[in-house]
């Protein structure tokens, strides 16, 4: 068999693309198992392909990425620390949003009111109550995910095996503070940040625990409200430090970004 | 050595993947979603069908990787081809009825050049992408057959020039690319 006159008819492309039929497709996967060369070539134009599409990227939008998710699983996309996260809401006050959330219910009911008495024919009024059914369905669903939140926070921050550890600013910035809530039965941290300024998208903060006077990676977050942190079995530390890091974190602190530090009082 | 790394870290996603593990499917799309965003952009140069489309494509993955056969080739390569094959049917049945193979090579030309600017995620220190390496009219042929789907034979005739011509030069153009793959 002429190998080079093969490859140059251009099969070897088609079989790449997805675009032999079943015998031509068979007859490559024979020569391939049988000659190096059509290995190698099949290989080649792979990659040029992936190279092509490598050097093309271009970011999809984030609504992309959430719809496609709750298209096939249906529920949105959350990760453990995600959920403790307080839903978006302009501000991170618990109360102010307990406030939001029972007016809206409020609104809710007057409107069923509403409609209920507009509608004087019953079976409008059974429309119009069903639609409105959906809506404070719809509602609930908001509330329930809001007070589960809270109820998750309440608990990492109240359990007796929490200790709360206050972290101060350093000369970098004097005003930033942060709490952290170890629990070390738990192996967790929670820590509230919203007095943390934001950094730019190419850095995030990082967490160290000082342990027998060493620097132990407890975590990556980003200034917000409340961030979530899983250890690897960090115990008995002295004092939490903040570093400034490259987004991601890095293997050891960078002692000049230290913003935050605290010591446990023993 | 980084091939074999790259293979290992794939047959262990697809075995996921077919057992429709969920984290293993968040993972495929955070590594390869971008990637099958320029395809599809490429060919229906709008952004907003393109984010509808790459959806599309996610689903088809996610419901056909039984189909995937690693022998066939890599899995990269199996969803370049969906992604591409989604795209060029959108624009095969939008375009239905108009006559798009009156395009002429002017047109093209503009409209590859527009697209050096369309790239947002580069990879190492330049700011060329991968097509620049090619001649025009090596650039041309990559547009209308990979990304446009049109066969050699009717690529030539929308050009003009002779099979053979076509034939040659994806080859030279395929040879240009793989000379930029290290390793």
């Amino acid at each position: 068999m002429d190998i080079k006159a093969y490859i140059e008819s251009g099969i070897i492309e088609r079989f790449v693309l997805g675009e032999t039929n079943e015998k031509e497709t068979n007859e490559v996967l024979a020569y391939a198992k049988r000659y190096t060369e059509i290995q190698s070539e099949i290989e080649a134009i792979e990659n040029s392909l992936i190279q092509l599409a490598e050097s093309s990227r271009y970011k999809a939008s984030e609504k992309t990425e959430k719809e496609l998710m709750s298209k096939i699983f249906g529920e949105s996309v959350n990760k453990p620390a995600d959920d403790f996260k307080l839903p978006v809401n302009k501000t991170n006050n618990s109360s102010t949003y307990l406030k939001a959330a029972s007016i809206a219910l409020l609104l809710s009911v007057g409107a069923n009111i509403y409609y209920y008495s507009k509608y004087k024919n019953s079976s409008d009024q059974l429309m119009a109550l069903q639609s409105e059914n959906v809506l404070m369905a719809e509602n609930n669903k908001v509330l329930d995910a809001g007070y589960k939140t809270l109820e998750k926070q309440y608990e990492a921050i109240s359990s007796f095996d929490v200790i709360p550890v206050h972290l101060n600013g350093t000369a970098l910035n004097p005003s930033a503070k942060a709490i952290v809530y170890y629990n070390p039965v738990k192996q967790e941290i929670v820590l509230q940040t919203n007095k943390l300024p934001k950094t730019d998208s190419e850095k995030q903060y990082q967490l160290w625990a000082i342990v027998d006077g060493k620097p132990v990676d407890a975590g990556v977050f980003d200034a917000g409200d409340i961030a979530k942190l899983e250890l690897k079995g960090i115990l008995n530390p002295s004092a939490f430090a903040v570093t400034i890091e490259k987004r991601g974190g890095s293997v050891n602190p960078t002692l000049e970004m230290m913003i935050l530090l605290g010591n446990l009082s023993s | 050595m980084r091939a074999t790394k790259a293979k290992y870290e794939e047959e262990e996603l697809v075995s996921l993947l077919k057992q429709q593990d969920r984290e293993a499917f968040e993972y495929l799309y955070k590594q390869y979603s971008s990637a099958l965003m320029g395809i599809l952009l490429r060919s229906v140069e709008d952004e907003e069908v393109a984010n509808d489309l790459l959806q599309d494509v996610f689903v088809k993955i996610w419901k056909s990787i039984s189909n995937y056969n690693p022998e066939r080739g890599r899995l990269y390569t199996w969803m370049l081809n969906i992604a591409r094959n989604t795209g060029i049917d959108y624009m095969r049945s939008k375009h239905a009825g108009q006559n798009s193979k009156n395009q002429n090579i002017e047109d093209l030309v503009y409209h590859v050049d527009n697209l050096k600017h369309v790239t947002q995620e580069t990879d190492g220190i330049g700011l060329k992408t991968l097509m620049e390496k090619l001649a025009p009219e090596q650039q041309i042929l990559i547009e209308y057959i990979y990304y446009k789907g049109y066969t050699h034979d009717d690529a030539a005739k929308t050009l003009d020039i002779p099979l053979g011509t076509v034939k040659s030069r994806v080859r030279n153009a395929i040879g240009i690319l793989r000379k930029q793959f290290k390793e």
